[in-house]
């Protein structure tokens, strides 16, 4: 025990994952049994994949499935990129007070609740008292019912999404960013690389790696789609793509208290999120040599 | 000295317990309810404004007229269902749970657990007051009787219409003063004036911006539904009621009634009668419209959303259109899961005797306002409010609530009472409400539903097909409603396939089994 200084700087991590991530665990034997508060986890009735019988056999599983998949890749195409285009842009620039200017407007959205930013969405696409309609108006358009239109709900919501979590998302890349040794640059310029160039080939390379953690890091929430934006952006008439899974399991296992059906179901999205990481560690691992573990 | 003491307070304590153990103790009638001084613990949801309950005026004195001790353990509205199924899942239960809104299918959950009582057997002696409320009102006894028999709750009571009637009707007056218009007696009336209200420019801005109608789709479904003779056994249920014509259980939104419904709706909201927003529309849309003087007809308990100002322009309806039902009447059942007794209870008889006298006349007024001329005064039109010393201390920080929140725990609901007049004084119990109300109590249905109550069977059946059905008819006819979708034959009879397809003839069957259930316990079969 050489070290023993320094494992005990560690365990107050440890002892935190052991309590709070994994002991909670034994909640999982809820998605096998009916669960009965009184009985606990080990003596309610087994019911084996009942509950996991009863999400795929319900006339709307598919389509929910499909729903979040669907808008969790969207989400993913749109909220990634332009974060690391942001943080580019901004290690571009000269000018100091212009670029924390902007930075500043824009982490500003992050810390606005889901609830203010929908409600803003909300208002703001409004047919008659919308900004957005006031200018399609301006323009001679005819507004649009931009809430009860379901073709409108995935570009609102990854427009908004991309607004709220942008600037702060971009955080992490400027950090890798400031890392990169400034000798590089100097050496590049001597050499007569044009700015193009060393972005291309050294700015970029030097942070492939965060870039490739991040996305794996990403791949991992794919099924579990942040249950309240979707809820709240939910209209009769947006139902057909608005569906998913963890509105699904809201309406289903939060309002009607049904413990073990919703847990059924975070378990599935947690195992499929799992095998994501999984495979696109996997990949990263084999093309970019870069990887989780 | 010390040991002294605490061998004194042990000695209290066991007997205490030795006292608590034996039934006997409790009295046939009247106060107080116990021959010796026992205690109860009691698990109270308390909303942000109210002080911990023991600080209330009339706590104290109902211990003393008891003789029954309670100690309160408060816990926030907002975390009450966690902490309930926390203090079921430990064993470390209070006595009872108070205002905790326990859900019907938890009460079922907990009780066939074992966790919580069944109250049935006991309530002929020791709550007469509200069972011969009960028996006199069927459908309270249908809503907290398990399919089983059992009871395991006592519930919160809505007695008169004006607070059963979940919205009323409101005409914007000054508007059809302008269009020189009455209230319509006709469905061809109802629409003239929409059209009228939209098109006439009774707000004279010169621009056609009025909106005849607002409110949440889910809303105006009820509404039109009983313009066609649907919905005929109240707002608890908006997806089945009775097929007059065969007497049997029917899908209201699969009925050629609710067709019809569509179509008239769709006309509507084509012309620009019905809100064009109403998909997103919320309380605060339409308070705005009426401060901006664009509504014409508005749906409402009361008049306490508006300014003062908008509140003006409208009065309350006289009557509905002829042979149309309103629809949106509750039972008299408010809410289940009030008053809950627990395993750990060992004198049910005495919790059931403290709980009974909120349920007579003089309880209610004392529940809500405590006592005559101390806390509350009588006004000369017959109805009650707290004294002068209470009301004059409200001001722009300290709400109404907060107020009467030092007098007695009603405020935030579900309480183990009655919504009876004059004890209880609600802002639909105020006279322009009431006039609504009346006005269209006698175009209610004879028979409302209560909330129904399942067997794990027929739960299974309506969470499963059920909710899916629920969820693609709503879409679909908003569809319809907006005109997304065309109502042609094709498409409705495509939709009816689908509806059949989800599940309709097996969640159809279901509710025949719960309906003749229940339609027996209330004696309409």
């Amino acid at each position: 025990m050489k070290y023993w200084d320094l494992y005990l700087i560690l365990l107050p991590t440890v002892v935190y994952f052991i309590v709070f991530k994994y002991l909670p665990m034994v909640g999982l034997t809820m998605a096998f049994n009916d669960y009965m508060p009184n009985l606990g986890y080990f003596r309610s009735p087994f019911v084996g994949l009942g509950f996991f019988h009863r999400f795929f056999s319900s006339y709307f599983s598919l389509t929910i499935i499909f729903n979040t998949l669907i808008l969790s890749a969207l989400n993913l195409l749109f909220t990634f990129p332009l974060p690391i285009v942001l943080a580019l842009l901004l290690n571009e620039m000269r000018a100091k007070g212009y670029k924390k200017l902007i930075q500043t407007v824009t982490y500003a959205p992050h810390f606005l609740s889901t609830v203010v930013v929908v409600g803003m969405v909300t208002s703001f696409c409004s047919p008659s008292t919308g900004v957005v309609n006031d200018i399609i108006k301006f323009f001679g358009g005819e507004p649009i019912y931009f809430m009860a239109k379901r073709e409108w709900f995935r570009p609102l919501y990854i427009i908004s999404e991309v607004w709220s979590t942008m600037g702060w998302n971009s955080i992490i890349f400027l950090s890798a960013l400031t890392g990169i040794d400034q000798q590089m640059y100097e050496a590049a310029r001597i050499d007569g690389a044009s700015r193009l160039q060393t972005l291309n080939r050294i700015t970029f390379p030097s942070i492939l790696p965060t870039v490739s953690i991040m996305l794996i890091i990403n791949c991992g929430h794919v099924m579990s789609l942040g249950f309240e934006k979707v809820y709240l952006m939910q209209t009769d008439l947006n139902l057909d793509v608005s569906r998913v899974i963890s509105t699904y399991v809201y309406e289903q296992g939060i309002l009607k208290t049904e413990t073990s059906y919703s847990t059924a179901i975070g378990l599935m999205n947690s195992v499929v999120n799992f095998i994501l990481v999984i495979t696109v560690n996997a990949i990263s691992r084999k093309v970019g040599e870069v990887s989780l573990w | 000295m010390k040991k002294l003491l605490s061998l004194a307070l042990c000695l209290m304590l066991v007997l205490g317990c030795v006292a608590v153990a034996d039934a006997g103790i409790v009295t046939a009638s009247g106060f107080p309810v116990v021959t010796e001084p026992i205690k109860l613990t009691v698990m109270a949801s308390q909303s942000a404004v109210q002080p911990d309950f023991s600080e209330m005026y009339i706590i104290p004195l109902y211990d003393q007229m008891t003789g029954i001790t309670v100690d309160w353990q408060c816990v926030s509205s907002k975390v009450r269902s966690e902490k309930v199924s926390n203090a079921i899942s430990s064993g470390d239960m209070p006595d009872i749970f108070f205002k905790c809104n326990i859900s019907a299918a938890n009460l079922q959950k907990y009780g066939k657990a074992g966790s919580i009582i069944d109250l049935a057997p006991y309530l002929e002696e020791y709550a007469p007051n509200f069972l011969a409320y009960a028996q006199e009102n069927p459908d309270v006894l249908a809503a907290i009787t398990t399919p089983d028999g059992q009871i395991y709750s006592l519930p919160m009571v809505a007695d008169a219409p004006a607070t059963r009637m979940a919205k009323k009707l409101y005409y914007n007056q000054e508007w059809m003063e302008k269009l020189g218009l009455s209230e319509p007696e006709t469905l061809d009336d109802l629409y003239d004036l929409l059209y009228a209200m939209r098109h006439g420019d009774p707000n004279g801005n010169g621009e056609e911006d009025e909106v005849p109608m607002s409110e949440t789709t889910s809303t105006l479904f009820q509404i039109f539904a009983g313009l066609f003779g649907a919905q005929n056994r109240g707002t608890h249920s908006t997806e089945y009621d009775i097929d007059p014509e065969t007497g049997a259980v029917r899908h209201i939104k699969t009925s050629d009634a609710f067709r019809e419904c569509l179509e008239f709706m769709n006309k509507c909201y084509a012309d620009g009668l019905i809100d064009q927003e109403c998909i997103t529309a919320n309380d605060e849309h339409i308070k705005g419209l009426a401060a901006q003087d664009k509504l014409g007809i508005y749906f409402a308990t009361n008049l306490a959303l508006l300014a003062a100002d908008d509140a003006a322009r409208f009065t309350p309806a006289t009557r509905w259109v002829d042979g149309a039902v309103w629809t949106v009447m509750r039972s008299h059942l408010h809410s289940v899961g009030a008053f809950v007794v627990t395993s750990k209870c060992e004198n049910i008889e005495a919790a059931l005797r403290w709980v009974d006298y909120f349920y007579t006349p003089e309880g209610i007024i004392f529940y809500h306002f405590g006592v005559k001329d101390e806390t509350y005064v009588e006004n000369e039109d017959g109805s009650l409010s707290y004294a002068p010393k209470y009301l004059e201390q409200i001001t722009g920080d300290v709400s109404y609530d907060e107020v009467a929140s030092q007098v007695s725990p009603c405020m935030g609901g579900n309480n183990p009472s009655m919504m009876a007049y004059p004890g209880y004084s609600g802002m639909e119990l105020t006279p322009i409400p009431m006039a609504s109300a009346a006005a269209l109590l006698p175009y209610t249905s004879d028979i409302i539903w209560p909330i129904l109550t399942y067997t794990d069977e027929e739960l299974a059946v309506v969470n499963k097909e059920g909710s899916d059905l629920n969820s693609y008819t709503k879409q679909t006819c908003t569809e319809f409603l907006t005109g997304e979708r065309e109502l042609t034959d094709e498409e409705w009879a495509a939709y009816k396939a689908r509806c059949e397809e989800i599940g309709l003839s097996k969640m159809l069957e279901t509710m025949e089994g719960v309906i003749d259930r229940v339609e027996k316990v209330i004696g309409a079969r």
